[in-house]
């Protein structure tokens, strides 16, 4: 079975009940991307996990935009310095080995 | 069965108004909210039971039946059937979880209410929350392809480990993180590999580096030398007059090339001549008559 790759934003807003506004706002803070077909917009599906994820916290948490933007920042680095601290944890580990 | 103290959960008095509920609610559910604790099994068995308290202590109904019965739990059974009408369907008004399922809940809560009203609200599909995991393993584990099974969450994942990959790389396992939510697919898991050289060769890539002392007689004369590969023992030819510090290689004895079957990298030898010490009389005289020859 192929996969889709690309998601409509019509499509998106449709399953979860939301306005495509939502999207969009989304997309001028930089949080998605959007591409534009002559049909119409939408997403790579690489996109959906962030794009569900910021949904979740409007509906269940009833942040706004500008309030994503922030969270979705303080993921951001919070995702960089965990991987910088397994690094730095290996690198001790493989010191503390020998 | 454990008996669960909802109010406990919410950090609130028993007295709570409805929207001291709410409040306590909002700000736990933004502390434990598993989008913003990712990876954290704690934060996210907090929100369930958070999202649990609340779905009981919000709705008037099922708090009444609660404070009533919640402590002789068991009796909730013996309640409901003496209870000529139905259960309520939903709640009206009230703040809804999007996320909750009604597997999320527990036992307890099964027992008297006999699962969540939630179900019936928005049907919203979502994706499973993506896991991370780490996996160690040793150089020579990862010469070839490598199979293993991971216990994830109960779950057996077998997972076959292609040769040749790099300390702190990741892969994805598409499917295999948290289960999607109202038939949404499953989350992917995500696994960064530790690995710890356990050989004397260090390693760049499908490179591997090695220094070998080399007796003086050796260096100068040429000779042969057998060397400890990956793959065993090798025989090495030495030229005559090799340097200090010159490097050998040795084409494909290196370390396999990832998801390149058949290819491997190669291995560079450095030869450190090792000076005599303790000479004898005789090699000392030896060497004196080399040094009448100007050498």
């Amino acid at each position: 079975m192929e996969t889709r790759k690309y998601i409509a934003i019509s499509d998106f807003c449709d399953s979860h009940r939301i306005d495509e506004s939502f999207v969009f706002a989304l997309s001028e803070f930089e949080i998605v991307q959007i591409n534009y077909s002559e049909e119409q917009p939408f997403f790579h599906l690489d996109e959906l996990p962030k794009l569900e994820k910021m949904v979740r916290l409007h509906h269940d948490l009833n942040i706004n935009i500008d309030g994503l933007e922030a969270i979705h920042h303080l993921l951001e680095k919070i995702e960089k310095l965990n991987e910088e601290l397994t690094v730095l944890k290996r690198k001790l580990n493989r010191f503390e080995g020998h | 069965m454990e008996f669960i103290d909802y109010y406990k959960v919410l950090e609130i008095d028993k007295k709570a108004s409805e929207k001291d509920i709410k409040g306590a609610y909002r700000k736990l559910a933004r502390k434990y909210h598993p989008d913003l604790n990712p990876n954290d099994l704690e934060a996210e068995k907090k929100f369930k039971q958070i999202n649990e308290a609340n779905e009981v202590l919000s709705d008037p109904e099922k708090r009444k039946k609660y404070d009533e019965y919640g402590k002789d739990w068991q009796h909730a059974e013996e309640f409901e059937k003496a209870k000529s009408s139905g259960r309520q369907q939903g709640r009206p008004g009230g703040y809804t979880y999007s996320s909750g399922r009604a597997e999320d809940f527990s036992d307890f809560f099964e027992s008297m209410f006999g699962g969540s009203s939630r179900t019936q609200g928005r049907n919203v599909r979502y994706r499973g929350q993506d896991y991370s995991a780490e996996l160690k393993l040793n150089l020579t584990d990862i010469r070839v392809a490598h199979k293993q099974t991971l216990n994830l969450n109960n779950k057996k994942i077998r997972l076959t480990i292609p040769a040749g990959v790099e300390d702190g790389q990741t892969i994805k396992i598409s499917g295999h993180g948290g289960e999607g939510i109202n038939g949404g697919p499953n989350g992917d898991l995500y696994i960064t590999f530790s690995i710890f050289n356990n050989t004397s060769f260090k390693r760049d890539g499908a490179n591997l580096y090695k220094t070998v002392n080399l007796p003086l007689t050796t260096a100068v004369l040429g000779g042969e030398i057998t060397l400890d590969t990956l793959d065993g023992k090798v025989k090495m030819k030495v030229k005559p007059e090799t340097q200090n510090g010159s490097k050998v290689k040795l084409q494909g004895k290196g370390f396999p090339k990832y998801k390149k079957e058949g290819e491997f990298g190669d291995l560079f030898v450095t030869y450190i001549i090792k000076m005599p010490s303790k000479l004898s009389q005789k090699q000392k005289e030896l060497f004196k008559e080399l040094a009448k020859t100007n050498l």
